[in-house]
C-alpha cells in the first residue's frame, strides 16, 4: 500500500513541477504578477507536505526553504528578479533529481544557502556562481527508464512449430528490447550430425536453446511477456547484476546445466556480458542503485507506462492495418447487401461501419502526441541559453496542435534541441551588433509547425546573421572537402554543414559543442524518413526546416480522377474548384487562368502523367493554395471527400516526385496522394 | 538464413517467366495472389506496372517478364509471388509478376549448378544457380539481387524523363 502512495505521490510531484516551470517562465516575463507568485508558492507548499509525509526529506528541506522565499515575494518584501528565477528553476531540476532518488546533498545547500542570503536582502552577483559547482548539461532529456541486464535461458520444446510458434519471433522481440548476445547450443544424439536452424525449422523439430544476454529497459515482467505462449518449463528470465554476479544464484545454476563445458558459471557469464554490445541510443546509459525500493517500484512501473508505447507501436501498426482491412470489408459487405433491401441488416451494417471507423481512429490517436509537448521544452531551452549567452530573444510558437506519432517525436527531440542551440549561439548576434545592423535588440527565434502534403514539417527561422558561408569555405578547404579553386555554389557549400566533424567556431563553445552536430541531426531525421532543408541569407538569417513523414496521419483529401488513376489531394490546401470547359483553359500557349482577378499558372494533371487528352469538353478546375502561393491544376473529375491514412509507397518510388505517399481507399484499391509541394516548380516553368 | 546443410532438401515455388521456369525459396515468399486491383503510379517506369494493396501495405509490383527480357504471356491468369526481399539489411516487400506459378519443388542445396556466362539473355548475377529436373532447367533466383531496389528506382527515375 505503501508503493501505491509513493506512485500517486510522484505522479502528482511531477504535475506540480511542470507546472512550476511554466509558472516560473511567465513570472519572469510579469514579475510582479501575484497570481503566479501564489502558485508558486502553494506548489512548493504542497510539495512540503507531501514530501514530508512519506519521508522525502531531502525535498522537504529545499521546500521549505522555497515556501518561506515566497512568502516574503508574496508580501512584497522582495522583488522577483532574475536571479531569484534562475534559483527557482534550479531547485526544480533538483527536486525532479531528488524524485529520483538522486540526491546531491550539497547542490542543496548551495541553493539553500543563496536562498537565504537573498531573504536577508544580501546581494548576489549572479547565479552563475550555482552554475559553476554543479556541471550544467541544459536541458538533460530526463528518461525514467534504467537500465537492466538479464539472463534469458530459451529452451523450446521440440515440438513447438506444432503448436504454431517460431523461436526466431520470441528472439526477434527480445533483440527489440534493447542490446542483446547470442549463445545457441544444439542437441543432438552422439551418432547425429548436428542441424542446422533451417533445417530444424524446416523438419518443424526445435534441437536449439539458447542462452541470450539482454541490456535492456523494460522490467522482467515485459521480458517475459515476449515468451506469452510458451510453456513456463520453456523460458527463464533473470535478472542480473553485472557488477555482483553472484548476486543471483539461481542463473549460475541454471547455466551450469546448459554449458557444455565444465566452465565456471561465473566466467562464462562474464564472457558473455562483455560481448554485449553498447546500449542502443534510446535506451540510457545511467544505472544508479537506488536507496528507496518504493522509487525504483514506480519507476518500475513509469517504465513499464513509457516502454509499453513503445512495444505496442508495433502491435498497433497490426491493429491499424487489420482495422483498414475492417472497413474495406465492411464497405464491400454494404455493397453486396445494398440489394437485398433488409433494413434492419443495412442498419446492423451502419452501425458496424461507424464503430470500426471509431475504432481505427482509437487506434491512430493513441500513438499520436501534439508537437506542442516538444516545444514547450524549447521554452526553457531558450530561456537558459538566452541568459548564458547574454542574448536577449523572443521565442515565437506556432502549429502546437499539430500532431505526430510518437517515436517520431522522441527522434527530432535531440535534433531540434541542437538546432535552437546553434540558432541562439551562432546565429543571433550580440545586442551591439543587432543594433548596429538596424535590427530589434531582441533577436527572433520562430519554432513553427504545420502540414505540408503528406508531411509534418517543423521550422526553425531565427533572424541572426545567417551561416558564414566563407567560413564555411574555408573550414571545408582545411578538411580537405573541397579543393582550394573548386567552385562550389551556396547549396553545396550548405550541404557541408551536414557532413561529420564539421564545425566553424574555434572556441568550442559549451553550448554548442563540437561539430557532431548537424550530421547527427541530419541522420536522425533520415532515420526516421524524414529530411532537412536549410535557407540561409547573410545578416537576414536562417531557417532550418525539417520534413516529417506521417505515415500514419490521417489527412483530409478529395478524391480526383485523372484518367484511369485516383489521386488525391489534401483539402487543406485547396482554395477552390470549378467547372469549365477543356477549349476555353488550354487555348492560349500560356497556360494561365484569371482566378479573383489574378493570372494563377495552370497544369494539367493529364499532361503530367502523360495521359492523352481527354475526350471530354469539360474538365474540373482545383486552385491550390499553400502560403499564399496559387496554382491550378486540372482533373477529369471530382469524386468526394476521403479520410486517407497515408502510406508511404516505398524505397521504389522514392525518386518519383509527384506522389508523396498513398491511400488505401474504401473499395481496396488504392489512390495516390498529390505532392502539391512539388508541382509550384512546375507551375513556375510556366 | 543461410543454411548450411547441402544435403537438406528445400522447397521452392516453381514459376514460369516467359518460356522459362525459375525457382525461388519459399522462405523467401510471402503469398502468391491473382494479378489484379492493380494502381498504375504515372511516370513510373516499364519495369513497375504499378503498385498493389498487400494486407494494407503498398507494395510494388515488378513486371518479371522486362527484368528477364522475356516474351510476355497472354494469359489471363498472371500471378503475384508477393516477396520479402532484403535490400541494404532492410526487409522490403515486393510482389513479383510471372505469367505461372506451376508447383513447388523440392531440392538440396548442392544440386545447384552453376551457371554458364554465355547463353542467357539476362544478366546471371540473377541467378543462384540452376537445377535439371524431368530433363528441364529451372532457374534458381538470388531474389535479392533481382529486386535490388537502387537499380530499379534508378530506372524509374529515367522514366520520369
Amino acid at each position: 500500500m505503501i508503493d501505491e502512495f509513493v506512485s500517486g505521490f510522484i505522479e502528482e510531484v511531477k504535475d506540480l513541477l511542470i507546472n512550476l516551470e511554466a509558472g516560473l517562465i511567465s513570472l519572469e516575463k510579469d514579475p510582479e504578477n501575484a497570481e503566479i507568485i501564489n502558485n508558486i508558492f502553494r506548489v512548493m507548499h504542497t510539495l512540503k507536505g507531501s514530501a514530508g509525509m512519506l519521508g522525502f526529506k531531502n525535498i522537504q528541506d529545499l521546500t521549505h526553504e522555497f515556501e518561506s522565499l515566497y512568502v516574503q515575494i508574496r508580501e512584497n518584501n522582495i522583488p522577483v528578479d532574475g536571479n531569484i528565477i534562475d534559483l527557482t528553476l534550479k531547485g526544480k531540476d533538483l527536486i525532479a533529481e531528488m524524485l529520483m532518488g538522486n540526491d546531491d546533498p550539497d547542490f542543496a545547500q548551495n541553493i539553500i544557502a543563496l536562498i537565504r542570503k537573498i531573504l536577508v536582502h544580501e546581494e548576489l552577483s549572479s547565479i552563475k556562481e550555482l552554475s559553476s559547482i554543479k556541471k550544467d548539461t541544459g536541458i538533460r532529456t530526463t528518461s525514467d527508464a534504467i537500465a537492466h541486464w538479464y539472463v534469458l535461458i530459451f529452451t523450446p520444446d521440440m515440438a513447438i512449430f506444432e503448436r504454431g510458434l517460431d523461436p526466431d519471433n520470441a528472439i526477434k522481440n527480445i533483440k527489440a528490447a534493447g542490446s542483446t548476445y547470442l549463445v545457441s547450443h544444439e542437441k543432438k544424439k552422439s551418432h547425429e550430425k548436428k542441424k542446422s536452424w533451417e533445417i530444424q525449422k524446416s523438419e518443424k523439430k526445435c534441437h536449439t536453446t539458447w542462452e541470450i544476454y539482454l541490456c535492456s529497459g523494460l522490467t522482467i515482467s515485459e521480458v517475459e511477456e515476449v515468451f506469452m505462449f510458451y510453456d513456463k518449463e520453456e523460458f527463464a528470465v533473470y535478472e542480473i547484476n553485472p557488477v555482483d554476479l553472484n548476486a543471483n544464484p539461481k542463473v549460475l545454476i541454471h547455466l551450469k546445466r546448459m554449458i557444455k563445458k565444465n566452465k565456471e558459471p561465473i566466467i562464462h557469464l562474464q564472457e558473455c556480458l562483455k560481448q554485449l554490445p553498447a546500449l542502443k541510443t534510446d535506451t540510457p546509459d545511467a544505472v544508479k542503485i537506488d536507496e528507496k525500493p518504493e522509487i525504483k517500484a514506480h519507476q518500475e512501473q513509469q517504465k513499464q507506462n513509457e516502454a509499453t508505447i513503445s512495444v505496442s507501436s508495433h502491435k498497433l501498426d497490426d491493429l491499424m492495418n487489420l482495422v483498414s482491412e475492417l472497413v474495406t470489408e465492411t464497405a464491400s459487405m454494404q455493397a453486396y447487401t445494398a440489394g437485398l433491401n433488409d433494413p434492419r441488416l443495412i442498419q446492423c451494417l451502419e452501425n458496424i461501419e461507424k464503430l470500426t471507423k471509431q475504432f481505427r481512429n482509437n487506434a491512430l490517436d493513441l500513438r499520436m502526441v501534439p508537437v506542442g509537448a516538444l516545444f514547450n521544452k524549447c521554452k526553457r531551452q531558450v530561456r537558459d541559453l538566452s541568459k548564458e549567452l547574454n542574448k536577449e530573444v523572443n521565442l515565437i510558437i506556432e502549429g502546437q496542435d499539430i500532431e505526430i506519432d510518437k517515436t517520431i517525436l522522441r527522434a527530432i527531440e535531440s535534433p531540434l534541441q541542437h538546432i535552437v542551440r546553434n540558432s541562439i549561439d551562432h546565429g543571433i548576434e550580440m545586442e551591439p551588433e543587432r543594433i548596429q545592423k538596424g535590427k530589434p535588440a531582441e533577436g527572433l527565434l520562430k519554432i513553427t509547425s504545420f502540414y505540408s502534403g503528406a508531411s509534418v514539417v517543423i521550422q526553425i527561422q531565427d533572424d541572426g546573421r545567417g551561416i558564414n558561408l566563407e567560413r564555411v569555405k574555408e573550414c571545408a578547404i582545411n578538411k580537405g572537402l573541397i579543393k582550394i579553386d573548386q567552385a562550389v555554389t551556396k547549396e553545396e557549400l550548405i550541404n557541408l554543414i551536414v557532413e561529420p566533424g564539421f564545425t566553424t567556431s574555434e572556441n568550442i563553445s559549451i553550448v554548442s559543442g563540437r561539430g557532431v552536430g548537424m550530421d547527427i541531426v541530419k541522420k536522425e531525421l533520415n532515420r526516421v524518413g524524414g529530411g532537412l532543408e536549410i535557407f540561409t541569407e547573410k545578416n537576414l538569417g536562417t531557417s532550418i526546416t525539417m520534413k516529417l513523414p506521417t505515415t500514419l496521419t490521417i489527412i483530409d483529401t478529395l478524391i480526383i480522377n485523372v484518367a484511369d488513376t485516383q489521386v488525391l489531394i489534401p483539402v487543406a490546401d485547396i482554395e477552390y474548384c470549378f467547372k469549365d470547359n477543356v477549349d476555353k483553359l488550354f487555348r492560349k500557349d500560356h497556360k494561365y487562368i484569371e482566378y479573383k482577378n489574378n493570372p494563377v499558372p495552370l497544369i494539367s494533371l493529364r499532361e503530367q502523367f502523360r495521359y492523352s487528352a481527354s475526350d471530354s469538353k469539360d474538365t474540373m478546375v482545383i486552385v491550390i493554395n499553400k502560403y499564399d502561393r496559387k496554382y491550378a491544376i486540372t482533373a477529369d473529375t471530382i469524386i468526394g471527400e476521403h479520410q486517407a491514412v497515408i502510406k508511404p509507397l516505398g524505397d521504389l518510388f522514392a525518386n518519383q516526385p509527384y506522389f508523396s505517399g498513398g491511400s488505401i481507399m474504401v473499395d481496396g484499391k488504392l489512390a495516390l496522394i498529390l505532392d502539391t509541394n512539388f508541382l509550384f516548380s512546375k507551375a513556375s516553368i510556366n | 538464413m543461410e543454411f548450411k546443410d547441402i544435403d537438406k532438401k528445400i522447397s521452392y515455388v516453381n514459376l514460369r517467366i516467359g518460356t522459362e521456369q525459375f525457382a525461388i525459396s519459399v522462405y523467401k515468399v510471402l503469398e502468391i495472389i491473382q494479378f489484379e486491383n492493380l494502381t498504375h503510379v504515372p511516370n513510373s517506369s516499364d519495369f513497375v506496372p504499378g503498385v498493389l494493396n498487400f494486407r494494407g501495405s503498398i507494395v510494388p509490383v515488378i513486371d518479371m517478364h522486362k527484368r528477364f527480357n522475356a516474351a510476355e504471356g497472354d494469359n489471363d491468369d498472371k500471378m503475384v509471388i508477393v516477396v520479402d526481399a532484403v535490400n541494404k539489411d532492410k526487409n522490403v516487400l515486393m510482389g513479383l509478376l510471372v505469367d505461372q506459378v506451376t508447383d513447388v519443388i523440392e531440392f538440396d542445396y548442392k544440386s545447384i549448378k552453376t551457371v554458364p556466362e554465355l547463353g542467357i539473355k539476362y544478366n546471371p548475377e540473377f541467378l543462384q544457380g540452376f537445377i535439371e529436373k524431368d530433363d528441364k532447367f529451372i532457374m534458381v533466383l538470388d531474389i535479392d539481387r533481382v529486386l535490388n531496389v537502387q537499380e530499379l528506382s534508378e530506372v524509374s527515375a529515367i522514366g520520369d524523363n
